[in-house]
């Protein structure tokens, strides 16, 4: 199972996959409580990012690419990547939006002020 | 907390009208190419292998803070009459894009300066790279300008449960000159209009697209490509020069467009149509451009194509052949446009085109 961390301002809006779609595909730039939506990936290669695409947008993370080289036109690239789970549990700890994703049993002790919003999947292997 | 499923969005549908930039930093550098050759019309009826369009766009971009951005993108191209923007032997430089943009909320954005026109999905997504042919139907360009300058009101949001967009532009002046202008479009003034998109079914976007409009400037030219006979070749009526003059009347252009994703079969679909008026007769036409998976990244595709030309008779279009995309950098298309017509302003043969992003 993976889980989406946000650090928000506000109360955790209520569990809306569709709503995870649209922050990190970049199509929502604000979280409803005003803040700007700051998603992370993992590195490409990284399982845990293929599995979260296939969860979250049923595409391989190769198909994406022809969604982002749409966007790439309009002057948009992918969220940036870290380069580990907790790398990006640091960065939405630190970061006001910040919204990453994780395996469940790393998002079991978040940091301080990191909120889960959604676990997608099933166990994990 | 929720344990979801998983999802069955397919991404490459989110084609909503206007969509904002969300560049990391001040300054962003990128641009793509396109080399497309096929036997092009020469002045005295033959017609021969050359480049049809060899284009080079640089973009540059950036956000200024968490609201405010940029874009700026330069096209340099010579084109033939066979290729999408269709003029002989053109080369020309073109501001096509430069605006400012501050972002309110998700809902509400404003950009002002130069911008794509929102009519149909496939303006805003115009470059080579991006098309599944390599010369564009004619109802993408024909009856409307590719970029106004003005003032853009656009946002994206959840409407029901389905994604939505919508954009909206007001552009008192023409295009920035003859220089400018793509000859082969009909340039706006005094345009107000817009489009708005939903993603109906996960994968499946519909848009409808209105404007009111006068055009901004006399159809004027100077060379074979404005109307006179290519040498004993039937005459072309497609762009009938003294049809498509300045005119202070008032037109209405609509639209809608179609959009489906799935995974081995992509669909796209539109129509536009620049209404009649006491002193001008209608224009435009609608396509549909068929996309199925036969092995990794090559698609077969194929598109049909019906358009009135304003003062001439109906062209019927198609076309067939193939396109891979390995990696994310490089289009391959080739293929073969079949039509009714002989004219030098109809693409027609076997077209070969190269592009990349960079």
């Amino acid at each position: 199972m993976i889980c989406v961390v946000a650090k928000l301002r506000s109360d955790p809006p209520a569990p809306d996959l569709e709503m995870v779609r649209r922050v990190f595909q970049l199509r929502q730039r604000f979280w409803p409580d005003g803040t700007p939506t700051r998603p992370v990936n993992l590195p490409a290669a990284s399982p845990v990012r293929e599995r979260f695409t296939e969860e979250v947008f049923g595409e391989s993370v190769e198909d994406m690419a022809a969604y982002w080289n749409e966007r790439y036109f309009h002057g948009t690239r992918p969220p940036p990547s870290m380069g580990s789970q907790h790398a990006v549990l640091l960065y939405v700890a630190r970061t006001n939006g910040g919204v990453g994703y994780v395996q469940a049993d790393t998002a079991a002790a978040l940091p301080e002020g990191v909120k889960k919003l959604i676990c997608v999947g099933g166990e994990t292997d | 907390m929720l344990a979801a499923g998983p999802g069955f969005v397919h991404p490459v549908a989110a084609q909503l009208p206007a969509p904002p930039v969300v560049g990391p930093g001040l300054f962003q550098l990128g641009g793509w190419g396109d080399l497309t050759v096929g036997r092009a019309w020469q002045p005295d009826g033959t017609r021969k292998l050359q480049a049809t369009d060899l284009a080079a766009a640089l973009m540059a971009w950036g956000q200024l803070g968490a609201r405010a951005s940029y874009f700026v993108e330069l096209d340099v191209a010579k084109r033939t009459a066979e290729t999408w923007t269709g003029l002989e032997a053109n080369q020309r430089f073109a501001p096509v894009r430069m605006y400012l943009e501050y972002t309110f909320s998700d809902l509400f954005r404003v950009r002002a300066g130069r911008f794509l026109t929102p009519i149909g999905q496939w303006n805003e997504a115009f470059a080579a790279p991006l098309t599944w042919t390599p010369t564009r139907p004619l109802a993408t360009f024909r009856p409307f300008a590719k970029s106004l300058t003005g003032l853009l009101l656009a946002g994206s949001g959840d409407l029901h449960g389905h994604g939505a967009g919508y954009a909206l532009f007001w552009a008192p002046q023409g295009d920035y000159g003859h220089d400018y202008d793509d000859p082969q479009e009909s340039s706006f003034k005094h345009a107000v209009g817009g489009r708005a998109a939903v993603e109906l079914l996960p994968g499946v976007t519909v848009g409808v697209s209105a404007a009111r409009l006068q055009r901004s400037r006399p159809y004027t030219g100077e060379g074979p490509e404005y109307g006179e006979d290519y040498g004993g070749t039937v005459p072309d009526t497609l762009l009938n020069p003294p049809l498509r003059n300045e005119d202070a009347t008032p037109r209405t252009l609509l639209g809608f467009d179609f959009k489906w994703a799935g995974t081995r079969v992509r669909v796209q679909s539109g129509g536009t149509w620049l209404l009649q008026t006491a002193t001008e007769p209608y224009e435009g036409g609608a396509f549909v451009v068929t996309a199925v998976r036969i092995t990794g990244p090559v698609w077969g595709v194929g598109e049909v194509e019906r358009y009135q030309p304003v003062g001439g008779g109906s062209a019927d279009l198609g076309y067939l052949g193939l396109t891979a995309r390995p990696g994310s950098h490089f289009v391959i298309k080739v293929g073969r446009e079949l039509t009714d017509r002989t004219s030098p302003r109809i693409p027609d043969g076997w077209f070969l085109s190269l592009s990349c992003i960079f």
